[in-house]
Order: structure tokens, then C-alpha cells, then sequence
């Protein structure tokens, strides 16, 4: 179970986005799948430095056999749900060091790392969602090793201090969708160990993707997996 | 079936202040951080600046108990009559000038004088040489009066500075937080010294159970000092100070632990039977020779021993007490290669200790209104 140790009651992926900015999903991975991901993934590092910032794009994930595993029939359905128009953005893994005392991304902007994602839309079509996210911890992640965390405020709302928010604590194979244009940060990861996770983005297939025709996803799209339609949606190939 | 969600629960909040944003950039890169003596030298040199009470009673069985790793080279004193008194009863050779040659010889200065006359010697020292590679121990409470704080400067032009804070590594109290960090209260919500805990060293005790968290109120009533701290924990202190005739309670979320002085076995036989988590005097043929620690009725035995303790010089009434500050000394001096809780407590956490615990019992203490302020005054001096 992710976040508290207290049952809570459950909600729409839907509801729980318009209301919190974020949505804790059941376990949609087993803990045997985070566990090869990971031996893939530590393969795939052997030679490399545990303190460098670890990244692999969406063709290395296809090549390490994670990918097909990520977009399972669960996730799809999922973001279906709530985005029937989706194309992919981001779809990628990362690893960051531990010992770091600022946030890993916007570390420096003095708000301690929080912020909405430049790349959204705030004031439009208030009722869709238009730019989401899907994270997948693959290491356990406690409020000390960097833990995302998200403040419920909208987007008409300015970021004040004392603020209630949510830091969302997991064991590995914790997963969640957000809501980019909420305020969000990733915590510095102060631990000893590296906190990993796999992150996949979301847009309206109707809106400009300037990232979807990157050749990290070329190989996606000449893989097997695009027997899905719905995946083919999401890497916006047109139907012949 | 479509997916749900759990409702996510705050647990957290936004803390964008410029303020803290502040105070925790200045906390990164000014915070001392402690460097350890290589490892890969057998013994240090160490140089002894004092000959006072303190150090024929403490400092001599410390450093003789860790002849070992620590060497004494010299010891000098502003009055050399009594330099050389140490010098016969422990053979330390007497420097007579503080000159650059027996400075570089030192990896380690040990400073243990009267705390007013501290800036002055550290200025001669600084003068004298370059100590960028020395490590400092120096005796609380490191400066005399809140004026003196203006040359904390100093202190950080060491490799590395250790404030001899020994009461909070008195045994029975490093005893007491080994129990209490295994989790067996939960987590730490207050903690009262009865009788015992005198001023900064009482405050330094308190706060070492709760990681060093800053004070940011107090109050002073008949009954003793309350302090509450930053994250929400308290510490009382309870008056009047009676040395080691007194108790310390640890109350946590599921219980609580004690230490409870015992005088004989009479006594410390009472103390067992009345407590389920305590720590007590264990006493053999009327000497305290160790501590006795119970939990759910098992009793543990720590006896303690110093190779130096024949050469403490004090009264025996007094014996049980100073082998306390001793076997705390000791601990200091290790975590000058080791890291240990003193690792932690660098200067401005001692000086802080010093302010906080003066302000807080007199009147004046009420014009404070945040007592961290005390530490960000610190800072700012110190980043001069």
C-alpha cells in the first residue's frame, strides 16, 4: 500500500485528479516485475558511477524488454479513462543520487524545487485534462529518499507556505498519475540510496508534441507493441 | 471495471518561505562539518593548553586511558608553575613559549582554560601558524558571554573544532539514548531532568535525545526551565541542579524510560523493582563499578573501567561524578577518528546551548520571542 498506513476510501482516477492533482493507483506491476526491471536496469549501469543522474529514454526501456511490461492493458485502460485522446510525451526512466540537499529538477528556483510544468496550458478548457503524468517507484521511497510530492491547490491558485500537500511514500512498485499544471516538486533525496522511478507523460492528441517525433520513440513505433490501437494513439501514428 | 484511487492524505506542507530558504542554504554551507583525523596514522600529536582543575582531573585520565592513538607532546600553561606541576605527575614535556615549532608538531590542541581568556589564545595560536590541518577540542561552553560570540570566526579556521561536552555522554546517558533509539517508547516526546542536568550541559543532554533540534520557546516557572523545541518536543528541567542525585525520563509515544540515581544497593535494588524500563548504579562491595539497564524484566550489566582513572585527581566523594566526565571525555577525544553523537554537536551547537540555557533562566529570557534566533545569530557571525 502506498502513502498511509490508514485504508482510505477510494475514488475515480477522475475525481481524485480534479480534487488533489494526484491519483494513487492499486499496484498495477508485481513486485517480481519491479525486482527484473531493476536487474535490467542494473545491467544496464554496471560500468557506470552510482552518483551520476541514470536515464534511459523510451528505445533503451524498449531494448531492456521494460517497456512492453510498463504499458500494460491496465495502464491503458487507466489513462483511457481519463484521457480518451492521449498521446505520449515522456516516457522514460531515471535515478537520482542520494546525499543531494536540493531538489533534482527546479532545485534551484527558489521555491524549493516547486512548480507547474511550463509546458502546460493553465487557463484553458478548465474542466479536461490536458497534460498528466505516470510515475512508477522502483526503489522504496520514504520522506527522507526524495519523494514526490504535490499540493492540492488549482490552477487559479498562487503557491502560499503552509499549504497542505501530499508527499507520496511508497514501497517499490508505488504508482500514481498527477496532474502536471497542480504544484508540484520532487523532494531532495537526502538518503543514502538512489531513488529510481519510470515516468510516462501525457497530452490531448489534438494539442502540438514536439517530442513525439524524437527518435527515442521511432523504435517504439516499429515495435510490436503498436498492435495496440489505443498505443498507436498514444505515439500518434496515422492509421493508413 | 475502471480503475479507482485511494484519496491521497496531506501529510505534508508548503514551506516556500524566504526566510527558511535562507536559513537552510546558510545551515548547507556553513554548517562546520567535522573532518576526522586520517585514519591511516597509527598515533596524533597532541598539544595541551591549560593545567587547571579540569585538566588534572579529567583530561589526564582521558588522554592516558587513549595513549594509544593520542600522544601528548607538550603542555603549556599561562602560569608555568603549574605546567610543570602536571608535567611531574604525568610526564608531559613544558613548553614554554607558544611558538610556531611545538604548534606544528600538534595535529590535535587541546584548550581547556578559563572560557574568557579562550579568544586570546586562539588568537595567539592563529597568528602562530597555520592551522588549517589542526583539530581543536576545546571545553565548554567555548566563549564567555554573549559579546565573545563575535570570535566564533576563529573556531572555523580549524580543520576541525570538539566541544567537550562530556555530560551528555555521561554512560548512563549514552545508555539511555541506545535504549530509547531502538524504538522501544516510540518516537521521543519529552524529556525531564529532575534535579540534575546544570544549565547548557542539561540543554546539550535534552537536545542530544532529539537530534539537536533548536529551542524556540521557553518558560521559567518555580518548578524549573521548559523548553519546547522546534519540531514540538519538551524538555524540563527541573531545579534545583543536585548533580548526579537525580533522574531522567524519557517519555515516548508508548512509554517511557528512566535513569534514576542509586546511592548503594539498597537503593538501586528499589529503583529495579519500581521501574519497568530503567537504568540505575550497579554496586559491588559498596563501589559503583558499571550500570545496570532493565527492560521487560531482563536485566543487562555494563561495567565500565578506564585504564587512566587511579590518576584523576579529585575528592572520593567527588570520584563517582568526575569518572562520569571522564568516561564522557573519552568519547569526545573518539570522535575525533570515529564518528559518535559528539560528531554532531560542533561549536555553534555548544555556544548556542550556552546562550539559550543563560537567557532562558533569568528574566530577560522573556523578551525572546523565537530562540532560534540565537542560532541564526550564530550563523551570521560565524559567516563573517
Amino acid at each position: 500500500m502506498m502513502n498511509t498506513s490508514v485504508e482510505q476510501p477510494e475514488l475515480k482516477v477522475a475525481d481524485s485528479l480534479r480534487q488533489y492533482g494526484l491519483a494513487l493507483l492499486d499496484d498495477l506491476y508485481t513486485s517480481e516485475q519491479i525486482k527484473s526491471w531493476n536487474r535490467l536496469i542494473d545491467q544496464h549501469f554496471q560500468n557506470t558511477s552510482p552518483m551520476e543522474r541514470r536515464y534511459l529514454n523510451a528505445s533503451d526501456l524498449l531494448k531492456l524488454g521494460i517497456a512492453a511490461e510498463v504499458l500494460s492493458e491496465s495502464l491503458l485502460e487507466t489513462i483511457n479513462d481519463i484521457m480518451p485522446d492521449a498521446a505520449l510525451y515522456h516516457f522514460h526512466f531515471y535515478d537520482i543520487p542520494g546525499n543531494t540537499h536540493t531538489p533534482h529538477i527546479h532545485g534551484q528556483n527558489g521555491l524549493k524545487g516547486w512548480h507547474r510544468d511550463d509546458d502546460c496550458f493553465f487557463g484553458w478548457e478548465k474542466h479536461r485534462f490536458h497534460f498528466i503524468s505516470f510515475f512508477v517507484y522502483l526503489t522504496d521511497v520514504k520522506s527522507e529518499s526524495g519523494p514526490f510530492e504535490i499540493a492540492p491547490l488549482n490552477k487559479d491558485q498562487a503557491l502560499k507556505n503552509k499549504t497542505p500537500t501530499t508527499k507520496v511514500l511508497g514501497p517499490s512498485g508505488s504508482n500514481f498519475i498527477f496532474d502536471r499544471t497542480y504544484w508540484h516538486r520532487a523532494n531532495p533525496n537526502l538518503s543514502e540510496h538512489n531513488r529510481r522511478v519510470i515516468k510516462l507523460s501525457f497530452q490531448n492528441d489534438y494539442l502540438p508534441n514536439d517530442r513525439i517525433n524524437l527518435e527515442e520513440f521511432s523504435a517504439l513505433k516499429r515495435s510490436h507493441l503498436t498492435r495496440s490501437s489505443l498505443l498507436k494513439q498514444w505515439l500518434m501514428m496515422k492509421e493508413a | 471495471m475502471s480503475q479507482m484511487a485511494r484519496t491521497p492524505v496531506p501529510n505534508s506542507e508548503v514551506d516556500v518561505s524566504p526566510f527558511n530558504a535562507w536559513k537552510s542554504q546558510l545551515l548547507e554551507k556553513k554548517q562546520p562539518v567535522k573532518r576526522l583525523l586520517h585514519s591511516d596514522r597509527a598515533t596524533y600529536n597532541v598539544l595541551v593548553i591549560g593545567s587547571g582543575h579540569r585538566i588534572t582531573t579529567n583530561f589526564i585520565p582521558a588522554l592516558k586511558s587513549l595513549e594509544s592513538t593520542f600522544n601528548v607532546t607538550g603542555i603549556w600553561s599561562r602560569t608555568i608553575k603549574h605546567a610543570k606541576k602536571v608535567s611531574d605527575t604525568v610526564g608531559w614535556p613544558v613548553i614554554e613559549q607558544l611558538d610556531k615549532r611545538s604548534l606544528d608538531a600538534s595535529d590535535v590542541i587541546v584548550v581547556s582554560i578559563t572560557a574568557s581568556a579562550t579568544p586570546q589564545v586562539l588568537k595567539t595560536i592563529l597568528e602562530t601558524t597555520d592551522c588549517s590541518d589542526k583539530h581543536l577540542v576545546i571545553d565548554t561552553p567555548v566563549f564567555a558571554g554573549f559579546k565573545q560570540s563575535l570570535f566564533t570566526p576563529l573556531l572555523r579556521t580549524f580543520a576541525s573544532v570538539s566541544v567537550t561536552e562530556d555530560y551528555m555522554n555521561f554512560p548512563q546517558y549514552s545508555l539511555l539514548r541506545q535504549q530509547v533509539n531502538t524504538g522501544c517508547i516510540g518516537p521521543i516526546k519529552k524529556v525531564t531532568m529532575n534535579n540534575t542536568g546544570y544549565l547548557y550541559h542539561g540543554l546539550a543532554l535534552g537536545r542530544s535525545f532529539f537530534d539537536f533540534d533548536l529551542v524556540r520557546h521557553t518558560k521559567k516557572d518555580p518548578r524549573g526551565i521548559h523548553y519546547t523545541l522546534d519540531n514540538g518536543g519538551a524538555i524540563e528541567l527541573v531545579l534545583p541542579y543536585k548533580r548526579l542525585a537525580g533522574s531522567v525520563t524519557i517519555e515516548g509515544e508508548n512509554g517511557s524510560f528512566h535513569y534514576v540515581n542509586s546511592t548503594d544497593q539498597t537503593s538501586a535494588n528499589e529503583i529495579l523493582n519500581r521501574y519497568e524500563s530503567v537504568i540505575t548504579e550497579s554496586w559491588v562491595n559498596n563501589t559503583c563499578n558499571g550500570f545496570i539497564v532493565k527492560t521487560n524484566n531482563h536485566c543487562e550489566y555494563h561495567k565500565y573501567s578506564m585504564k587512566g582513572l587511579p590518576m584523576m585527581a579529585c575528592e572520593e566523594s567527588d570520584r563517582a561524578f568526575q569518572a562520569c566526565k571522564t568516561l564522557g571525555l573519552i568519547d569526545v577525544f573518539k570522535s575525533l577518528y570515529d564518528h559518535n553523537i559528539n560528531s554532531r554537536y560542533h561549536f555553534l551547537q555548544a555556544l548556542y546551548d550556552n546562550y539559550v540555557s543563560h537567557v532562558s533562566s533569568r528574566r530577560a529570557g522573556k523578551l525572546v520571542w523565537d530562540y532560534r534566533l540565537i542560532m541564526h545569530w550564530l550563523e551570521l557571525v560565524t559567516l563573517r
